[in-house]
């Protein structure tokens, strides 16, 4: 597919009634998703968005009952969407929310409801292009999920895999056939699991690593930013908002981090979280330690997004070592 | 799908003022069927709601092999607890659960001394066990209570405290008298104090609910007894709002307190930071 046929396709799929969505540049030249209606502005480029996808399939604020005369109501969950541009790193994230969410209804109404569409994540040097793109197919595209998938092989090209049967009805419907098929097999690779986060799982789970946490308990502001830009981070809180004199309201999940004070408070006035210190390692070992022995997968997909938005200068690129070195 | 999220509607039977500001609910499911397939063990706890006010976990207080009703005992600390006291005979609130897979062993119990320890109204998820052995006196060899409150007032169930002394070895203590006197021995002092002054019974299978610092330092007291880290049982009390996983505030190590718990065997959880 060349990318003139691409923006036909995104007008296609606008044309067939989708809320599509995509990378764009904003004015202060943030490349971000937004909801598409002219197909020109989408910006295929294989770099990552400065925000995740995350609210595609867990919104910000999600309604999970109306309250009509203090009686919770069912609520209608979801719309058809199309994302166009996760990067394999984004997917890995969804392989997460995969098993995280397996019960919820909210989910997986949703994740019925979307088609999404990813791209390679390409490397900026050209040499270091043809070796990642050689190992590509085998070590990243049978293990995400998605319905279409863009693979970059040229400055304007692009090799078009699919990934589910509906990716594949979209694509006849539009008249595209030259695609290929990828069979889904699962998160965890041939070779087993990530080595790397194997071995931070045994450093963490073998002793506290306070000289590393000490410093950053010193360093970070708890603002919470990484949170908000992480693909991964999926805390909530629930919460009803109602007015009290008609009952009329709703109860919704909201996102939260666990750098905010309350985070950990219960009701006998007791903060588990009690210092900086805490927090971020309860952030680290969600990642590294829960998440990977409860889902099997990484809860850091390595795509950076922290470390751009970081105001104090974090950096879990090299963080990462650190936890590995057990230092 | 079914939502893991919907709280199914029940029915306030009776109340009791257990203390100031701690009030105890027996409840029944509106539905015939919802109160059927409602089977718990001693330790798991639910999530209860209003509409408006939202929810909150709270421990299961009665007997486990009751099929008509079952109790849980609340004490006003927000918004949703206050609104809990308001409701009379007859309201009804959201309940979701049984939650949580870690619960107090009653097989591994069986005959066996068993020491509880109870601080303020950690004693509501332990009644449940002393209801269950109550009912089967046999199935422990000795079982032994130790329960401590702020004050006389604050102790919760206390017409029924002279009923668990028939069975249980029973030592109470204040961390300061108050102007009502009580009917039962009690000591004055914190609860590592009982600890020290009675006689525990041998080998002891020991389940602890309270407050974080009391089971910090029992844990210290217990550990100079020569009590081993499997023999001893905790119940962790943690922010939760879904209950059942997903929000991840309740997180211990490589644990969900919801999930996993709210009872951990010691063993499994010492040394995980912030844990205990």
């Amino acid at each position: 597919m060349i990318k003139d046929q691409l923006g036909k396709f995104i007008g296609f799929l606008i044309k067939e009634g989708n809320r599509v969505y995509a990378p764009v540049l904003r004015d202060d030249g943030f490349l971000v998703s937004a909801k598409i209606s002219d197909p020109a502005d989408v910006v295929i480029n294989g770099q990552l968005t400065y925000y995740p996808w995350r609210k595609y399939f867990l919104p910000a604020t999600e309604t999970i009952f109306n309250i009509h005369q203090d009686v919770l109501k069912k609520v209608k969950v979801a719309d058809p969407q199309v994302l166009i541009g996760p990067t394999v790193l984004d997917l890995r994230a969804l392989d997460l929310y995969n098993q995280v969410f397996a019960d919820d209804v909210y989910y997986q109404e949703r994740k019925r409801a979307t088609i999404v569409i990813g791209q390679s994540l390409a490397p900026a040097d050209k040499r270091e292009f043809a070796e990642f793109q050689d190992k590509f197919r085998e070590d990243q595209l049978e293990h995400v999920e998605f319905d279409i998938f863009l693979e970059k092989t040229g400055d304007d090209e692009m090799k078009v895999y699919t990934g589910s049967e509906d990716g594949q009805r979209l694509l006849e419907k539009f008249g595209y056939k030259d695609y290929e098929n990828i069979k889904y097999v699962g998160p965890i690779k041939e070779d087993g699991v990530d080595e790397e986060m194997t071995s931070i799982l045994e450093k963490m789970k073998s002793g506290y690593n306070s000289k590393l946490f000490q410093e950053l308990g010193q360093t970070c502001i708890n603002c919470g930013k990484c949170s908000l830009v992480c693909p991964t981070c999926y805390c909530f809180n629930v919460l009803d908002k109602a007015k009290r004199e008609s009952g009329e309201g709703r109860r919704v999940r909201q996102w939260t981090t666990c750098f905010y004070p309350n985070f950990s408070w219960i009701s006998a006035k007791h903060r588990f979280l009690s210092d900086t210190e805490k927090r971020i390692y309860y952030w680290y070992e969600h990642k590294f330690v829960r998440d990977p022995e409860r889902y099997s997968v990484p809860g850091c997909v390595r795509c950076g997004r922290c470390v751009k938005a970081c105001p104090v200068g974090i950096n879990i690129m090299e963080n990462i070592p650190r936890l590995k070195n057990g230092e | 799908m079914k939502n893991i999220y919907e709280p199914k509607p029940a029915k306030i039977i009776s109340t009791q003022e257990q203390s100031p500001g701690v009030i105890s609910f027996k409840l029944r499911f509106n539905d015939e069927k919802d109160q059927k397939n409602f089977y718990f063990f001693p330790g798991q706890f639910l999530m209860v709601s209003l509409p408006g006010y939202g929810e909150a976990p709270v421990g299961i207080s009665s007997f486990a092999g009751a099929t008509d009703t079952f109790e849980i005992c609340v004490r006003k600390a927000g918004r949703l607890t206050s609104a809990l006291h308001q409701k009379k005979e007859g309201d009804l609130i959201g309940v979701r659960g049984p939650l949580g897979k870690g619960y107090f062993p009653m097989k591994e119990a069986k005959g066996k001394n068993l020491l509880l320890i109870a601080g303020g109204i950690g004693i509501i998820p332990l009644r449940a066990v002393i209801l269950d052995i109550l009912e089967n006196p046999k199935s422990v060899s000795k079982a032994q209570l130790l329960y401590g409150a702020k004050c006389e007032t604050e102790f919760l169930y206390k017409d029924e405290l002279k009923d668990w002394q028939k069975i249980w070895s029973m030592s109470l203590t204040v961390d300061k008298h108050g102007p009502e006197k009580c009917s039962l021995v009690c000591d004055e002092g914190l609860i590592t104090h009982l600890l020290e002054k009675e006689k525990i019974v041998p080998d002891p299978l020991v389940f602890i609910v309270g407050p974080p610092v009391m089971c910090k330092f029992v844990i210290a007291a217990l550990k100079k007894k020569g009590v081993k880290d499997e023999d001893i049982y905790i119940s962790l009390e943690r922010n939760m709002q879904c209950g059942v996983g997903e929000c991840h505030h309740c997180g211990i190590g490589n644990k969900l307190v919801c999930k996993d718990g709210p009872v951990f065997k010691y063993s499994e959880i010492k040394g995980t930071p912030a844990a205990v």
